[in-house]
């Protein structure tokens, strides 16, 4: 037994303890910085939201106004056209009427002599 | 004949042609073994299928209901709230707190749970 | 005069058809190759190959898989109501794909361009629960039942979270309209000032489909041999209800896409002044975008017990959305700030 041999022995010194104890360290933002972050995000979305909904208020509102603008000249382009084809009603009638006694062309069934823009389109 | 219109048509079609394609090309042999119902080797009793069911389901379905009814009832809010402005919103809210205080005593009362809260609480 | 009215309508039922079958059949390719998607993206996730064998990398595998359901036999359980056990299905299927009409691909290029266009949305994912309801109930067995019993209380109590999430939407815009709320995220997308909203809206999305984690009627058969409410349906119903699923999750995504990341438009890089349509690619960026997170949900989470997911919605969900339901408008009013 004088031959030399090696144990498997623990090293010098001994082995560290063994960790058995829970180990969760707290990691990441923390308990302040995620509501703070996202409140922040959504402020800043916010913020750009309302510029844009206020932007879009002012085009609504030139959009209006440009509408409000071309209103005349609208009912101006109407009254022409209902003028022409007032008048070639007129030449119609003058046509068929010729005969009788009496007839006056274009008579109005209203007594007031105010200018009516007419609304009704006869075939 | 609208796009609309086109395809509400359209789909079913399309769904009763893929049926028809089974129909046409599968085999179909029933067997007796094939057609009953599954039940982990027991034998179904035609009686049984349609036997009571838990009341949780009838409950949650009844909450859905209204529920869903208050937030559609708040979509005309939701689309009109520039017109009008704080004094529709705050009737809108007034509506929604009442709705909100039945919504707290079903959490409080355990409306919402398979098994019954206050069976366990007398226990 | 009769003759010419006849052919103005024929040619007018030409376009709408060519209107219909261009949204319909990629929106059906798009169903299909999401399939396949989903189960590379899964075998990604877990470190394998998916299916690469039928295709060039398996791109053929949906066809494959159509082709076999269609050829195998139909069961129909002799004590169950043929009549509904064919039509929820079908239902399931076609209110799915109805979803498609209103989705706008391009500045006014949608099948219908609605006013009302979110309420024919909400409308339709309402009427889907009833293809799940009647499906269960037809098959006539107690575990099918009950599987679609509990699969219909989750679709529709997550279906009040979507609600009042897309309800904060339309509080930030003016209108029930799909190209309205898109033009509105000119100014910033939606998810930034909406971010919690976002949460709780994605979550509801992914319980209204049926997924992960909220998937325990679909996952049964890892626990208990039984498919939940499509049990007893084989072949074509099962892949109408499979078809179904994967066009909702495609139809969700491409609206989580429209509602919270402004759609089509991607003004800081492109404005597309040229006939060809390209915004709609950048939509279908988006969408993968969303259908990415579907599946990475799938692959990481781990699934709800029933009464979890429930008491997940009525408890901890709605009093968050109800919170912010009274806060939204609030800033919107205070700030001045709501739209016209």
């Amino acid at each position: 037994m004088s031959t030399p041999y090696r144990q498997d022995m623990p090293p010098a010194g001994g082995f560290e303890a063994l960790k058995y104890k829970r180990n969760l360290p707290l990691r990441g933002p923390g308990a302040y910085a995620i509501p703070g972050g996202v409140t922040a995000i959504c402020a800043f979305g916010f913020w750009r939201l309302g510029k844009g909904n206020l932007e879009r208020r002012e085009l609504e509102r030139e959009k209006m106004w440009s509408r409000i603008y071309l209103v005349p000249m609208l009912m101006a382009e109407g009254d022409r056209d209902m003028h022409r084809r007032q008048l070639s009603e007129y030449e119609k009638e003058k046509e068929i009427m010729k005969d009788i006694p009496g007839w006056k062309i274009g008579e109005s069934v209203y007594s007031n002599a105010k200018y009516q823009t007419r609304e009704i389109v006869l075939k | 004949m609208n796009n609309l219109f086109f395809i509400f048509i359209f789909v079913p079609i399309l769904a009763f042609i893929l049926l028809a394609l089974n129909v046409l090309f599968s085999v179909h042999r029933p067997d007796e073994a094939k057609v009953s119902a599954y039940e982990c080797g027991f034998i179904a009793l035609p009686g049984q299928t349609r036997s009571t069911f838990q009341i949780h389901f009838m409950i949650v379905a009844l909450l859905f209901l209204i529920f869903d009814l208050e937030i559609l009832l708040l979509f005309p809010l939701a689309v009109t709230l520039y017109q009008v402005s704080i004094f529709g919103f705050t009737i809108g809210i007034v509506f929604f707190i009442v709705l909100t205080i039945g919504f707290v005593l079903e959490i409080g009362s355990g409306a919402i749970s398979l098994v019954n809260i206050e069976q366990s609480n007398n226990k | 005069m009769n003759k010419s009215n006849l052919i103005e309508n024929l040619v007018g039922l030409i376009f709408n058809l060519a209107d219909v079958l261009s949204i319909i059949l990629p929106v059906l390719l798009s169903v299909a190759f999401m399939t396949i998607i989903e189960r590379k993206q899964l075998a990604a996730h877990q470190r394998r190959v998916g299916p690469n064998t039928v295709g060039y990398y398996g791109i053929l595998q949906p066809f494959a898989d159509a082709l076999k359901l269609i050829l195998k036999e139909t069961v129909i359980p002799s004590q169950s109501n043929k009549v509904i056990f064919y039509l929820a299905p079908v239902s399931t299927l076609v209110f799915s794909l109805l979803g498609w009409a209103v989705i706008p691909f391009g500045q006014g290029l949608v099948l219908s361009d609605l006013s009302l266009g979110i309420l024919y949305t909400l409308a339709l994912s309402s009427l889907g629960v009833y293809g799940v309801l009647l499906a269960g109930w037809s098959a006539n067995s107690k575990y099918a039942f009950l599987g679609s019993l509990r699969s219909t209380a989750a679709m529709i109590s997550y279906e009040l979270i979507l609600s009042s999430a897309i309800l904060i939407i339309i509080l930030l815009t003016g209108s029930l309209n799909y190209i309205e709320i898109i033009e509105i995220q000119q100014s910033i997308y939606f998810i930034v000032p909406l971010l919690p909203v976002f949460i709780f809206y994605f979550i509801s999305i992914l319980a209204e489909t049926s997924r992960t984690p909220f998937d325990l009627q679909e996952a049964k058969p890892d626990l208990q041999k039984i498919a939940g409410f499509f049990t007893e349906h084989s072949s074509v119903p099962f892949v109408f209800f499979f078809l179904g699923e994967y066009s909702s999750i495609v139809l969700f995504s491409c609206i989580t896409a429209i509602f919270f990341l402004g759609g089509y438009n991607f003004n800081e890089i492109f404005i597309n002044e040229s006939i060809f349509n390209l915004q709609a690619i950048i939509l279908g960026l988006k969408t993968c975008i969303f259908t990415f997170f579907f599946v990475w949900f799938r692959a990481t989470l781990p699934r709800l017990r029933y009464d979890q997911l429930i008491s997940l919605c009525w408890l901890n969900l709605l009093p968050v959305a109800v919170a912010f339901i009274i806060l939204i408008p609030s800033i919107l009013i205070t700030f001045d700030i709501s739209p016209y």
